[in-house]
């Protein structure tokens, strides 16, 4: 019983990075993606492929997840700057669908029966096999990235993120570049969500695609917006639910 | 003779979503409801091939038509009468939607909405009623090339998903404000191309090739409209230009 509420409760805390950093480029940025379980994706199978090819342990999974999404999302981003919300909406799509296939077909990467073998969570010779053991390991950067969320969202920056949401023109016409902006939280948003996958694949021991397609985009999406049902609760409560209630 | 009543299913279908889920969406949204509205339609795809399978399961099996089979060889090419009979169909729906939006009545009142919304208000035309004729319109055309697809392949919940994918692709590299003709001939390209991928490498190389050229086009979308515009501006220089002025 311990055994299956931690396995829960990391479910949670996982989907609650993917949330945070959604909630962030969206709520705050106005930037609609729908490549975030994508992002994941990516840096989940790199980092589950480097753990069983070249021993890559834990912390050097996410560093790696999150240069690799930090990078992908750069260049992204690059092509979506200037993009209506419609056309940014479908460019990510594509990306998502693309880069989705692609994975499936690149050898070495377990094609639709999964890439299987991923070593557990190892810190400092510690290995976590048990989800218990887990739970500390998953909400260590699972806290960080809720406390960056937090800050960036809150700060000064936060205030300058929630004018290129609002009026792009306006930001312009004060000095502040909304090209930029949009640029820094793309990347860092991608990044994040990229550490997600890394997380979920040292997790369960396996990167499967079923992890990062539509389905969990419109589950990530959908704990967005259950803040307007639970009255714009704080996110991690609203990430909760839908998880429980899908695994009830 | 299944096809009728599901032809007409998927029609009710078609017209039920518009009145029930996107116009309360769009008359509550305070400014562009596109995201709403294809986040909605996103979200019903999936709860309907989550039903599919729930009632029918996910193994697929062939339909038998009844009709009589019979093949044509244009050189190596072997065609069977149910291809003749798709293309051949597809081919007179397309003419015939052409026809119906360009020459009738009906179908002005349809270009129209779409161009101007408020001065067709103004002229007596009710876009209710027109959004209501173009979903029952697109969903009896959708449901047609449903019944295709399962005469061509197997029938399973999700034999409409690579369909209207690629349809979504076709449509927006050919630009949402594009006619039936060109929308065809982008989807016949695509078409195309698939299938070439699929004859030289793969099938599952297909959405790869397919969301990559999307993704292409509208990556460089900004750059290919400022690169039209600069050949516009090179072709009519100012002096082509003569006003007549006149003495009041």
């Amino acid at each position: 019983m311990t055994e299956y509420v931690c396995y829960i409760i990391n479910v949670v805390l996982i989907l609650s990075i993917f949330t945070y950093s959604l909630n962030l480029l969206l709520g705050y940025a106005g930037q609609f993606s729908m490549a975030t379980a994508a992002f994941g994706g990516v840096g989940g199978y790199l980092s589950a492929w480097m753990a069983i090819n070249l021993g890559i342990s834990y912390l050097p999974g996410l560093l790696i997840a999150a240069v690799a999404g930090l990078v992908l999302g750069i260049v992204i981003c690059l092509f979506a700057i200037r993009l209506s919300l419609e056309y940014l909406v479908v460019l990510t799509v594509a990306f998502s669908s693309a880069s989705l296939s692609l994975i499936v077909l690149i050898p070495g990467l377990g094609g639709i029966n999964s890439l299987q073998g991923v070593p557990a969570m190892s810190v400092f010779g510690f290995e976590a096999t048990h989800q218990w053991q887990q739970t500390p390991l998953i909400l260590i950067p699972t806290a960080i990235i809720v406390f960056m969320c937090w800050r960036l969202g809150e700060s000064p920056y936060g205030r300058l993120l929630k004018s290129v949401r609002d009026d792009e023109d306006a930001t312009l016409a004060v000095g502040k570049s909304p090209l930029k902006a949009k640029l820094y939280m793309f990347s860092i948003t991608s990044a994040m969500a990229a550490v997600s996958g890394c997380i979920l694949g040292f997790s369960t021991q396996l990167q499967s695609i079923t992890y990062y397609g539509s389905p969990k985009q419109i589950q990530i999406i959908a704990e967005i917006l259950s803040n307007v049902v639970v009255r714009k609760a704080h996110p991690p409560i609203t990430s909760m639910l839908l998880p429980v209630i899908l695994r009830l | 003779m299944g096809a009728t009543p599901g032809i007409a299913t998927g029609v009710l279908i078609g017209v039920a979503v518009e009145k029930i889920l996107y116009r309360p969406l769009v008359a509550k949204a305070k400014g562009p409801s596109f995201l709403q509205v294809f986040l909605t339609g996103w979200t019903f795809v999936l709860i309907g091939n989550s039903f599919g399978r729930m009632i029918w399961g996910s193994t697929g099996y062939i339909l038998d038509t009844g009709l009589p089979i019979w093949h044509i060889s244009l050189g190596s090419a072997n065609l069977s009468s149910d291809d003749l009979i798709i293309v051949s169909s597809a081919w007179i729906l397309t003419i015939a939607t052409y026809l119906f939006i360009r020459y009738t009545a009906l179908g002005r009142s349809i270009a129209a909405v779409r161009s101007n919304f408020e001065m067709a208000q103004v002229v007596g035309i009710d876009p209710n009623k027109i959004y209501t004729i173009v979903f029952a319109l697109f969903s009896f055309l959708t449901a047609v090339a449903g019944v295709f697809q399962i005469i061509k392949f197997l029938v399973v919940p999700d034999a409409g998903d690579q369909p209207i994918y690629y349809a979504f692709v076709a449509v927006f590299i050919a630009g949402v404000s594009g006619g039936v003709f060109r929308f065809a001939t982008v989807g016949l390209l695509i078409g195309i191309i698939s299938n070439i991928v699929t004859y030289r490498l793969d099938v599952k190389f297909s959405p790869v090739f397919v969301f990559g050229i999307l993704f292409i086009v509208v990556a460089l979308l900004p750059y290919l409209q400022k690169i039209k515009i600069s050949i516009i501006k090179s072709i009519i220089r100012p002096s082509d230009l003569h006003f007549k002025t006149s003495r009041m």
